[in-house]
């Protein structure tokens, strides 16, 4: 996926990663039946169409056949006389039966015959069979291969359809290719054969005896053909089947799992409530005043206690990003350039202790967002542009309408930078390269996965370009226009 | 000073919140379970009330109680601590959030900063008045 291409950027040794937009797609329990025939139909409706271009194939050779033979030395030469009628007009026949088959295919398609691709699947096997038995009687019913194309056949029904209905197909062919030789027993047709000098004189052959022979022999070398076929088909149908049904287990225990990490977060946070209240009362005088060594004492059992409860923040955040909420959040106009400012100012106490500024350059542009959503992305990304630049650094903000469309945010610092190998990753959930955690010990490695998430709801591009003692540039394309996100919000966020 | 009365199943974090409202001057009342809510408010009728969401004994307890309050006690200010919202549904239904529904003054997120607390508790008695 080009977007996820790890690819050089503006100058050589800076690398540039575009976050992927898209997560594998989890099916629904609820739905899997669902969505186990429509990916059945669909498949069927392949197979329907590959069968449509593999028969231009056929018909371009039986075409080519009958070209040849309008060059009866040339066909002597190989052994072989042939008349240019009937292979054209077989051409023709199936051409014609193509073209229907086609254009069939293509109402399933767009919906106009839903549910129609197995019915057409074997409309397409009657008829080729039907063919194939007129070109097996002209090619050579018993001195040729020819009657070894109705395998072909036979085995691809058992791949794609029921066994009932390959078991259909097979009767079908074998009906079909005895019919041949009963008709050229009875000399209606009489037998042909393409071979200039034929080894065995089928006209001979044709008895009662060698057809009883030959129809029981047939019809038992096709049976047990159709039985293993079929059987390794289901075989692989039932794993296939089985495969699903884990896979949509799996999605279930994902979704129970997010579930559980949400309320055991959020019980979590209960506990630090509490220590952060009761360290709040010791250090606002409410229980006398402290001596010193016992307020430095408090004082880092408050900073540990925040740094923890930062932590939980962020797993309730993901989690709730990822729970499946009743109705899709919603929202609003949302200007970009105030809310980057109100983000600063938030962020800019913390960064001034370590010498770190801000310079921004907004322009005002409204956007459709999730506020709460776009000011968790926002922070996160400002928050690592400031705790990953180097003491006195300065921290860009760039804040533009890209298009009509679509606005532009770009994040800059001078900090560590990240290693081009270790960009893919960076969106992971605590995920943090070496050199982010000996430089802050603190970060969880959950704000990016924030990011990531956030970004993929709103549909938000992500380009991150990065080089160790270079620093990182974050390019954020917001589209103007919500998307998959209802209008209006009620409720905010402290 | 008004008289304030504390909904939350953490007793630590009840009796720092009511500690607080104390050194500003309110009388306080705390309460651990929705149930007792109900009982103290008919008892005697608080000018606002801080309560939790989330309770042993319902996750959405929180809710109902505001709901209750206002059909049985009609309008006393009410303080909701809670990170749950429609942008962070937390598995609640939206009819559980919608503020048409849910009569509540203002909401605080936990962990909370007894300064924004004081400050929202001074402007939800401000319009109780």
């Amino acid at each position: 996926m080009a977007d996820s291409a790890v690819a050089a950027s503006d100058s050589p040794r800076v690398a540039s990663y575009h976050l992927p937009l898209h997560d594998e797609p989890v099916p629904s329990p609820a739905t899997a039946t669902a969505q186990d025939a429509a990916l059945e139909e669909s498949l069927l409706l392949q197979h329907a169409r590959w069968f449509c271009r593999l028969r231009w194939l056929v018909v371009a050779v039986l075409a080519a056949l009958g070209v040849a033979g309008w060059f009866p030395a040339f066909l002597a030469g190989l052994g072989l006389r042939l008349s240019p009628t009937w292979p054209l007009a077989a051409a023709a026949v199936l051409a014609a039966c193509n073209g229907i088959f086609s254009h069939l295919a293509s109402t399933v398609a767009d919906g106009r015959r839903p549910r129609s691709a197995r019915r057409q699947l074997g409309l397409q096997i009657a008829a080729d069979l039907l063919i194939l038995t007129a070109v097996v009687h002209c090619l050579g019913s018993l001195e040729t291969a020819a009657p070894f194309m109705y395998l072909f056949h036979v085995v691809l029904a058992c791949i794609f359809l029921t066994p009932g209905q390959s078991l259909a197909v097979s009767i079908l062919a074998s009906g079909l290719y005895v019919g041949c030789l009963l008709i050229e027993f009875s000399g209606v047709w009489p037998p042909q054969t393409i071979l200039a000098s034929p080894g065995l004189q089928a006209r001979a052959l044709l008895t009662g005896e060698f057809l009883v022979l030959q129809a029981t022999s047939v019809a038992a070398i096709w049976a047990v053909i159709w039985f293993l076929v079929s059987r390794l088909a289901q075989t692989l149908r039932r794993h296939e089947r089985e495969l699903a049904a884990t896979n949509r287990r799996l999605a279930a225990a994902s979704v129970e799992r997010a579930q559980h990490m949400l309320q055991t977060t959020h019980q979590l946070k209960a506990p630090f409530a509490a220590i952060h209240a009761n360290t709040q009362l010791l250090l606002g005088g409410f229980c006398g005043e402290l001596p010193p060594s016992a307020r430095t004492v408090v004082e880092k059992i408050a900073a540990r206690s925040a740094a923890l409860s930062q932590q939980i923040q962020e797993m309730l955040q993901l989690a709730n990003l990822r729970s499946e909420g009743q109705m899709p959040p919603e929202s609003t106009a949302v200007d970009l350039a105030v809310l980057l400012e109100a983000v600063i100012a938030h962020l800019e106490p913390p960064a001034r202790q370590r010498a770190i500024r801000f310079q921004r350059e907004l322009t005002p542009v409204t956007v459709q967002a999730v506020p709460d959503h776009l000011r968790m992305l926002l922070d996160n990304v400002l928050l690592n542009a400031a705790n990953y630049s180097l003491p006195g650094g300065e921290v860009s903000v760039v804040c533009r309408p890209a298009d009509r469309d679509a606005a532009t945010v770009v994040i800059r610092d001078r900090g560590i930078g990240i290693p081009a190998e270790k960009l893919p990753r960076i969106f992971e959930d605590y995920y943090r390269t070496d050199e982010a955690a000996r430089h802050n010990r603190a970060s969880t490695g959950l704000g990016l996965a924030i990011v990531r998430d956030v970004a993929r709801k709103m549909r938000v591009a992500v380009q991150v370009e990065s080089a160790p003692e270079w620093g990182t540039r974050f390019t954020l394309t917001i589209p103007c226009a919500s998307a998959g996100e209802t209008l209006g919000t009620r409720i905010r966020l402290n | 000073m008004a008289y304030l009365l504390i909904v939350d199943d953490d007793q630590d974090f009840a009796e720092a919140v009511g500690t607080v409202c104390q050194a500003d001057g309110h009388e306080i009342a705390t309460v651990f379970a929705t149930a007792a809510a109900l009982t103290s408010i008919q008892e005697r009728r608080p000018d606002a009330i801080v309560l939790d969401v989330m309770f042993p004994e319902n996750p959405s307890a929180g809710f109902q109680l505001a709901r209750d309050v206002r059909r049985k006690f009609g309008q006393i200010p009410i303080l909701m601590l809670t990170a749950v919202n429609q942008q962070f549904p937390l598995g609640f239904s939206n009819k559980d959030i919608d503020p048409t529904w849910l009569p509540v003054t203002e909401f605080l997120e936990k962990p909370v900063d007894f300064a924004v607390l004081r400050e929202k508790v001074k402007r939800m008695l401000g319009e109780g008045e």
